[in-house]
């Protein structure tokens, strides 16, 4: 791996054990605030919803008309309705991650199309 | 160390081990496939050094395409994608000043979604108490590095086509998501990370083509100052 990889992935885990610690170096002797309360609380989501758009922005053959983009909602919509209904995220990503390929690299589209 | 702790401990654990391997491998064949420069080794030592996976499903897209990503827009991806474990560590403040050092650091570095959970179930109040949370963080965390580590190594040995297997990251984040949503509070919050998100993309996409990469920090900076300007609304609605 190059230089800048391992910086990055040291950076991460860095900031990921900075962040654990945070509340036992920060908030040993006083509360935190109720602003940054509602900012740990309301993030969350809306950081993974982001990161959701952006992943699929970046996932590899997404642009592909109409293969990859046809796989790439139809994946996604497989993987939503079966943890909602399911609460299996094993199942959820495999199935998701299994469609996609499949139309991705055109199988799908010759199962059932040809 | 009692045996009954560390057994009652093991047996909490266990929905968990189930959890982590699968999804660890899941990670490390990723991990693997998209980055060929990574082994096992390699896989062990992040999961080792990071225990998240939500961050480490994150760092698979950082590593592959690294050039794109400076270290400042990774902390702050960091920080945005985690900044939950913040509020893991509030309830235990008060007991962790007891334990020694070693102790302490190594409970608030092992801390995960999962493991706090079962952390906060803890059935002992005395003696015991600090014994099985150390089994509880130790025993997730293995869990985690040896599933990274075999997935890691099933990916090395892959020779079938696996174009698109980076899906299975958005679809990690997909179920997180919709899990996050079962809670009413973390709809709105959810929405406007998504659809911020969507429109920083679609600006990129249309007028400044060939730099999506640098799209996160502008969808940064204003789903955190959106969140700021609902607030009220929100804490509101919550109440």
């Amino acid at each position: 791996m190059t230089n800048h990889q391992i910086l990055a992935l040291t950076v991460m885990s860095a900031v990921v054990l900075a962040l654990r610690a945070l509340p036992f170096a920060v908030f040993r002797h006083r509360k935190p605030s109720s602003l940054f309360l509602y900012l740990g609380k309301t993030i969350s989501a809306a950081a993974i919803a982001m990161l959701v758009v952006y992943s699929l922005s970046t996932v590899s053959g997404a642009g592909a008309v109409p293969a990859g983009t046809i796989g790439l909602f139809s994946a996604s919509a497989v993987v939503v309705l079966l943890q909602i209904f399911f609460k299996n995220p094993l199942l959820s990503i495999a199935a998701g991650t299994v469609i996609y390929m499949l139309s991705v690299q055109g199988v799908l589209g010759k199962l059932l199309f040809f | 160390m009692p045996q009954s702790v560390v057994r009652r401990a093991f047996v909490a654990s266990l929905p968990v081990l189930m959890g982590y391997l699968s999804m660890g491998m899941a990670w490390g064949v990723l991990f693997t496939t998209q980055v060929p420069q990574a082994g096992p080794v390699a896989a062990g030592v992040v999961s080792a050094a990071t225990i998240s996976g939500s961050m480490q499903f994150a760092a698979v897209e950082i590593v592959k395409n690294a050039a794109n990503y400076s270290l400042g827009l990774i902390a702050l991806l960091a920080i945005l994608i985690n900044i939950r474990y913040c509020a893991y560590g509030l309830p235990f403040i008060e007991e962790f000043k007891r334990y020694p050092w070693y102790l302490r650091w190594y409970l608030v570095c092992a801390l995960t979604d999962e493991t706090y959970a079962l952390q906060v179930q803890c059935p002992y109040s005395g003696g015991g108490r600090s014994r099985y949370l150390f089994c509880i963080a130790f025993f997730d965390e293995c869990y985690w590095i040896a599933g990274t580590v075999i997935g890691a190594a099933a990916g090395k040995l892959i020779t079938f086509d696996t174009t698109g297997i980076d899906f299975s990251m958005a679809a990690l984040f997909i179920v997180i998501l919709v899990d996050q949503c079962r809670e009413k509070s973390n709809r709105i919050p959810a929405i406007t990370g998504g659809v911020i998100t969507a429109a920083v993309w679609g600006f990129f996409f249309l007028f400044l083509p060939g730099h999506v990469n640098k799209m996160l920090f502008p969808a940064m900076a204003l789903i955190v100052s959106s969140l700021l300007f609902m607030r009220k609304k929100l804490e509101a609605a919550a109440s």
